[in-house]
């Protein structure tokens, strides 16, 4: 991961101006913008004017995955004591200018691309969190058949049965790598399913509990979404270092 | 052709390019970009003694063609595709005339893919009439996410669209080879979507669909379809080139293309020149999916496998006869150089 150059005033804390990027996600690959080292530089002026240029992986990303990242940054910072205002630079980009000008005024998407049609962006965004969440419960799944439980006994698990690895005692039967864990219920928060412990450990998107026949084909299309999701991040992982150094 | 442990493998590449973006030809700062953005493709998944340096990249020209892919890269047949970016470029990027006069210097090496933009309409009918009559095509390389005017892109099952795959069909056409992947001003989402593949596919029994780049980063929505449409094959340039420099994922996909669609439907390209066929079909032959893998997936890459993959199904579906091709291949101006220097290497 590529560390960006930063520079601040003293009254805005580098820390908490690195957890705000590290919530921002390249929605495509649901992998943050700072772990994907998209972020090239954060710098602020002391009035709190902080400007974030970003470098994405090739000269054509999408328009709408562009957009939403730049809005995301935007919508991040600002919400941080100590800063005023965000501008977002995009290194060379076909869109750039429309990106920086719509994401940094909160124009919509529609608004910045007019002759793009209506604005899907939010469903857009939508789907990808979707598609995340498979990825993430594949992740989880896989960790429990690793632990030998049949998937029988996979759907019946509820959310109390699963504690993480290095957590406090807990009376839950079986222990999961606390990340696998914390970035399901994550997600599964964000997108408004029932997180409490009785509810089913293994819900579909819209919060159904699979049928414990089904639950290995929905494993087994599940494991193809986290194989999407991660070879894209691999793909632009590698073009972003080329793009680098050529 | 190939050889495994003294058996020939017949290769088809079914997805290559032979492009001019050199700077004479570039119109604006987007024709740099674009060649820019697929070296970087080039120099991100190759291996460094594979790297070209940018200026041969831009036009690398006839001779390195015939070369790398059927001198070096044991390539028999090669799939040309036909893309015309002409706000880009001045005289094109590699369009179907340009592709065809090296066609016509080696007839039986290279199948020919024409396009059609269903946008034009009618007058476009009538463009892409006369294009099936007057060039040998025998395929169609489609780009749905391409801008044009105030279209953001299009789709295979809009109205237009199936009266050009409806005349193309009547034309003889057979294999329809649709760009889904990382793509030309990609605005929306729309634009990379698979989904219009499956009406597509279902519309046209008759037509064959290979699904380039196997929709990646969409990887999961194209096995979806593909398990329902049986005239759905997977392309996978792009995903080849993984091979190299991150195998564990190349291993991944191939396991899911053949737990999803099964030997029959995958079909191998190289996209040269982003990347070049040897090194690839090197490391190909000599690949062995790891054991985890093969017992999580319940599949293998046999032998048998990987000569479907490298060959037989893209043979079958441009109904190449394996055995005539490599008969008439060995009498043409490639083939006399191959013997030359198959007989130069066993006298030293």
């Amino acid at each position: 991961m590529m560390t960006p150059a930063i520079a601040l005033p003293p009254h805005l804390n580098r820390e908490a101006v690195l957890a705000c990027l590290d919530r921002v996600l390249d929605p495509e690959l649901d992998e943050s913008v700072l772990s994907l080292g998209f972020v090239e530089s954060v710098a602020a002026d002391p009035a709190g004017n902080v400007t974030v240029c970003l470098q994405l992986p090739t000269y054509w990303c999408a328009a709408n995955f562009s957009y939403l990242m730049a809005s995301d940054v935007r919508r991040q910072l600002a919400g941080l004591d100590g800063v005023r205002a965000v501008t977002v630079k995009l290194g060379e980009h076909f869109a750039g200018h429309e990106v920086e000008q719509g994401a940094g005024s909160g124009q919509t998407f529609a608004q910045a691309f007019p002759q793009g049609g209506p604005d899907t962006l939010e469903e857009t965004r939508q789907i990808f969190l979707r598609k995340g969440y498979f990825a993430r419960q594949e992740r989880l799944m896989r960790v429990l058949r690793r632990a030998n439980l049949p998937f029988e006994q996979i759907a019946a698990l509820q959310v109390a049965d699963v504690a993480p690895e290095d957590g406090p005692p807990s009376p839950a039967a079986v222990r999961v790598e606390a990340r696998v864990l914390s970035r399901y219920l994550e997600r599964r928060r964000e997108l408004g399913l029932d997180c409490s412990a009785p509810a089913p450990l293994i819900v579909d998107a819209v919060g159904l509990a699979i049928p414990p026949a089904e639950l290995e084909t929905y494993y087994l299309r599940a494991r193809t979404s986290r194989l999407a999701l991660e070879a894209g991040g691999s793909l632009c992982s590698a073009l972003l270092q080329a793009r680098r150094s050529g | 052709m190939y050889s495994l442990n003294g058996e020939d493998i017949f290769v088809v590449d079914g997805h290559m390019h032979f492009w001019d973006a050199g700077p004479d030809n570039q119109r604006n700062d987007y024709g740099h970009a674009w060649i820019k953005c697929f070296y970087d493709y080039h120099s991100a998944l190759s291996p460094a003694e594979y790297v070209w340096d940018f200026d041969k990249y831009r036009n690398y020209g006839e001779e390195a063609l015939v070369s790398d892919l059927f001198l070096e890269g044991y390539v028999d047949v090669a799939v040309l595709n036909s893309t015309y970016l002409y706000e880009f470029f001045k005289t094109g990027f590699n369009t179907h005339q340009k592709n065809n006069v090296v066609k016509q210097k080696h007839p039986d090496r290279f199948v020919l893919c024409g396009s059609f933009d269903p946008r034009e309409q009618e007058a476009g009918l009538d463009k892409f009439r006369e294009m099936m009559a007057e060039y040998p095509i025998q395929g169609l390389k489609l780009y749905t996410a391409e801008w044009r005017g105030e279209s953001r892109g299009w789709k295979l099952n809009d109205p237009w669209a199936y009266k050009y795959l409806e005349l193309a069909q009547e034309m003889g056409i057979k294999n329809v080879h649709v760009h889904k992947g990382p793509t030309i001003y990609p605005l929306s989402r729309d634009a990379f979507d698979v989904n219009d593949v499956d009406y597509a596919a279902t519309d046209f029994p008759g037509l064959n669909f290979i699904v380039e780049h196997v929709g990646l980063p969409r990887l999961d929505d194209f096995c979806w379809i593909a398990t329902q449409e049986p005239n759905v094959y997977a392309g996978t340039s792009v995903a080849m080139a993984f091979i190299h420099s991150r195998p564990k994922y190349f291993a991944e996909i191939m396991a899911n293309l053949l737990f999803w669609l099964g030997e029959d439907r995958i079909l191998f390209g190289s996209d040269y020149a982003i990347w070049s066929p040897k090194w690839i079909i090197d490391r190909f032959m000599g690949f062995q999916l790891p054991g985890d893998i093969q017992e999580e997936f319940g599949v293998e890459l046999t032998p048998t496998v990987k000569r479907k993959i490298m060959g037989e199904n893209a043979a079958r579906l441009y109904g190449i006869d394996i055995k005539e091709r490599r008969a008439s291949l060995s009498g043409d101006g490639i083939g006399a150089r191959l013997s030359a220097a198959s007989a130069q290497a066993g006298a030293s």
